[in-house]
């Protein structure tokens, strides 16, 4: 039900491919709506894919627009790589009108690309898709020791924290001191 | 994770803040080319205070030291990690504990080409120091030699290419070494090296930018190495990252990639190097904040971690302050919980789901600082012949601790920790257990921890009562200190109680009174209460309690209270302790002609239950589906609230003998 082209920007994006109707086709035509993320491709969504993302059903729901002010208006989640808005639009697709089952196995493994999926899930109010991504970050630790969790979540001991924040301010320091010995210099 | 600021500014040694790529705005083209020249002589500096650990048995190994938290890097590669080798620690330093560069002349970390001699035993070299720091990254920064050959056979079957089987090996072996992330360079095309110092020279005699381009670039099959790149990073698990820089020379790209910016400035030296300008690229593709843990949304995190089973919240909320308060305010499933002591040590267990109990046994006296803690699973039925008694058994010592502690304040101070969670409004505690109390055992010692733990658990700092589904009581008679501790649970929540103290009386007034006595609805008492009337427990649809002896009237009177809340399941169950059922006077009280009707067990274990049962009385219900089954004993009476169709399953002859 949507496709993903290369667009150029927010203000004129490309046009995307229709993906082939299903055969047995609605009989009141689905309106559709177009986002872009930080790359600029268009997805083609229809409006009951859309409505797993409480965010963008609310900005749609009193749009009223026809199909050629939804193609020229795309939304722009500029925040959201290009890749993760793809995951989320596939997932918005597959489980559009169904109820969501209780495990998804195709979440990324990758604990970065998780994560990024995460936020974007968070930004975009997808509630399903966000517990889904829940119970996935949950095993990544589930019996692990708290060296193994910190190793695996990339969670600094609170010394290292300290030494970090006391570091970034001696360095900040150091640097305003350098900026004003130079605006002196630059005086002179 | 490492954050590469990307803005490129460091304090010169004058304390004025320069780029590291040495380049200003509005440079003129007699400035470009003196830059050029700059990059040039300075083609491969190395930072100086380079350590050498292992000289004689790895002399390339260099070391410097940052002044960050525990951070390890590793630099492996050519001539480009020395060009890039500057940057990044200057970049990172406050971050990193230790940076490692082994750099080779030719020598690639991935695959041994044969144009320069020893390669191939520096791929174990290069092997042997990620093995021997285990950094949390590592980077390869290599001119490309053998990576970008020509494919075996001069056909791209990467199954059969010698090359990619030797990157694939070599990875396979660094990545057990990496904790967190392998960057790579990607390859690049080479440039023709001794044409760069003339780019600024000929820009300003006005040639053009694509005429210069020509003199730098030859064919020379890089597209080899990014293919077998990309074909490895499939194989990385997520665990490799590309770093870049073909886009920056294809940014104004018609025929040939540009290998200087728009105002002259060289990527390359002379010699075929990095300079800063480009290395400053990689600061760029660097600084994107990496998604870690901290910067996920905190109502997020304590969704995960209301799904993380009891070990791993308490392994997380060691991580660190701020874990520790995402688990403190995150709801805390447990099925049961239970805190007991013993003579010699103390004990704290639970269940995450009823199927297995974890246990921690802690074993410390006073005057001592080393504990012994014994952790344990088991199955929470044993089953002989059909699962394991114990799962699983490990002990720890834990040293150097404070002598004036004992084990009751290591199980106490636990205990408070599980309390703590279970303040959080949206806990769900189904099985709340509190039991095992040996006060003929160890007087002394239990006196002293029933104290202790009545007081911590009322003690003003606990905020919200407790959810939990049952309350097992095992509780010397006190009825204000139970009465106490019945408080302390949030009695919307609370449905059973359950009383164990067999051979004591308790007086109930203080315990009746209570709202979470009141509102349960289910009963489970083996103790004998001194002062308790029916109408005290009409209102629980479930009773099984030890009575010392239970006149005929009284009787009659819960038989018809459980007809009259006309409830399918309802049960009672009493046994005397002291007289025993007259039948024919309880059957004298009955409003209807006595009928023995035993039930047909259909099981040999109920049917055994059902030979110690005399008479069985059958009862009609204002629903006329169920029917109230009385069934009496020489010690007992119960009664159950059955579907007339199926009684021979649902009265519950089982109850007052198995547990």
């Amino acid at each position: 039900m949507s496709s993903t082209e290369q667009g150029t920007s927010s203000a004129a994006p490309a046009e995307p491919t229709t993906a082939p109707e299903s055969a047995a086709a609605p009989e009141v035509p689905e309106s559709f709506y177009y986002v872009h993320g930080k790359d600029k491709v268009v997805h083609k969504v229809s409006a009951g894919a859309l409505q797993h993302s409480a965010l963008i059903h609310g900005m749609i729901s009193n749009l009223g627009y026809t199909e050629e002010q939804a193609k020229a208006n795309p939304f722009p989640f500029e925040n959201i790589d290009g890749d993760i808005l793809q995951m989320v639009v596939d997932w918005c697709n597959q489980h559009k009108g169904k109820p969501t089952p209780p495990e998804d196995t195709n979440l990324p493994k990758q604990k970065e690309k998780l994560f990024d999926l995460v936020l974007a899930v968070n930004y975009l109010e997808i509630k399903e898709l966000l517990t889904y991504c829940c119970k996935q970050v949950a095993m990544m630790v589930k019996g692990k020791s708290p060296e193994e969790i910190r190793e695996i979540w990339m969670i600094p001991t609170d010394a290292e924290d300290e030494a970090a924040e006391k570091e970034a301010k001696k360095r900040a320091g150091k640097e305003a001191a350098g900026e004003t010995a130079a605006a002196a210099g630059d005086a002179k | 994770m490492l954050v590469f600021s990307g803005n490129s500014e460091v304090l010169n040694p004058r304390g004025r803040i320069s780029r590291l790529d040495f380049v200003r705005n509005n440079m003129s083209i007699d400035e470009v080319i003196e830059l050029n020249d700059f990059y040039n002589k300075h083609n491969l500096d190395i930072l100086g205070d380079c350590i050498k650990r292992n000289p004689m048995t790895h002399p390339k190994w260099c070391e410097y030291e940052g002044d960050g938290p525990a951070i390890k890097v590793v630099l492996l590669g050519n001539s480009y990690t020395w060009n890039h080798h500057k940057m990044i620690i200057q970049e990172c330093r406050h971050q990193v504990k230790n940076f490692t560069m082994d750099s080779e002349e030719g020598c690639e970390p991935l695959a041994a080409t044969n144009l320069f001699p020893g390669c191939d035993k520096k791929l174990e070299d290069f092997s042997a120091l990620l093995k021997a720091i285990r950094p949390h990254y590592a980077f390869i920064l290599s001119r490309f030699y053998a990576v970008a050959e020509p494919f075996t056979n001069n056909v791209m079957d990467l199954e059969n290419d010698r090359v990619f089987l030797q990157m694939r090996a070599q990875l396979r072996r660094f990545l057990p070494n990496i904790r967190q992330k392998l960057y790579i360079l990607d390859t690049i095309p080479r440039v023709i090296d001794q044409n760069v110092q003339n780019i600024g020279r000929d820009l300003k005699k006005g040639v053009s930018p694509e005429e210069i381009s020509k003199t730098l670039y030859t064919s020379d099959g890089y597209e080899r190495g990014r293919l077998r790149h990309a074909a490895l990073l499939k194989e990385c698990f997520g665990k490799c990252e590309i770093i870049d820089y073909l886009p920056l020379l294809t940014k104004n790209f018609t025929v040939l990639p540009q290998f200087f910016d728009d105002s002259g400035i060289s990527y390359f030296t002379s010699l075929g190097h990095l300079n800063r300008k480009i290395t400053k690229k990689f600061q760029i593709a660097m600084s994107k904040l990496e998604p870690i843990w901290q910067n996920l949304p905190i109502h997020f995190k304590t969704s995960c971690v209301e799904k993380l089973d009891y070990k791993s919240r308490c392994s997380l909320r060691k991580c660190s302050k701020l874990d520790m308060h995402i688990v403190d305010i995150s709801s805390n499933h447990l099925n049961s919980l239970a805190i007991n002591t013993y003579e010699n040590y103390s004990f704290l267990s639970w269940s995450n789901d009823g199927d297995t109990i974890f246990s921690v046994k802690y074993f410390k006296n006073l005057g001592e600082s080393d504990m012994k803690i014994e952790f344990s699973a088991s199955p929470s039925i044993y089953l002989p012949g059909k699962n394991q008694k114990s799962i699983f058994k490990k002990s720890i010592f834990l040293e150097n601790l404070d002598p004036d502690s004992d084990d009751l304040d290591f199980v106490l101070s636990d205990f408070k920790i599980a309390q703590k969670k279970l303040n959080c409004k949206k806990s769900i505690i189904n099985d709340f257990i509190l039991k095992e109390y040996h006060p003929i055992a160890h007087p002394d010692r239990t006196m002293e921890f029933r104290e202790r733990l009545l007081n911590q658990m009322t003690s003003s700092g606990q905020k919200n009562q407790l959810k939990s589904e049952i309350l097992h009581l095992k509780w010397h008679k006190n009825p204000e200190e139970i009465a106490e501790i019945l408080k302390i649970f949030d009695s919307k929540n609370l449905k059973k109680l359950e009383f164990s103290d067999r051979n004591a009386t308790w007086q109930m007034a203080e315990i009746v009174k209570t709202e979470q006595w009141i509102k349960a609805e289910q009963l489970w008492m083996e103790v004998m209460a001194e002062d308790l009337k029916i109408e005290d427990f009409r209102h629980f649809s479930e009773i099984q309690m030890h009575i010392r002896d239970l006149e005929e009237k009284d009787l009659w009177s819960v038989i018809q209270n459980f007809r009259s809340k006309n409830r399918h399941g309802a049960s009672f169950h009493f046994t005397y302790r002291q007289g025993e059922p007259d039948l024919q006077r309880i059957l004298a009280t009955f409003d209807v002609v006595p009928d023995d009707k035993p039930i047909r067990a259909a099981t040999r274990i109920r049917s055994i239950l059902e030979r110690r049962i005399n008479h069985t009385q059958r009862f009609q219900m204002p629903n006329p589906d169920l029917t109230l089954v009385v069934m009496i004993a020489d010690k007992e009476v119960w009664g159950t609230v059955c579907h007339v169709a199926n009684v021979d399953v649902e009265a519950k002859v089982e109850t007052g003998m198995l547990r």
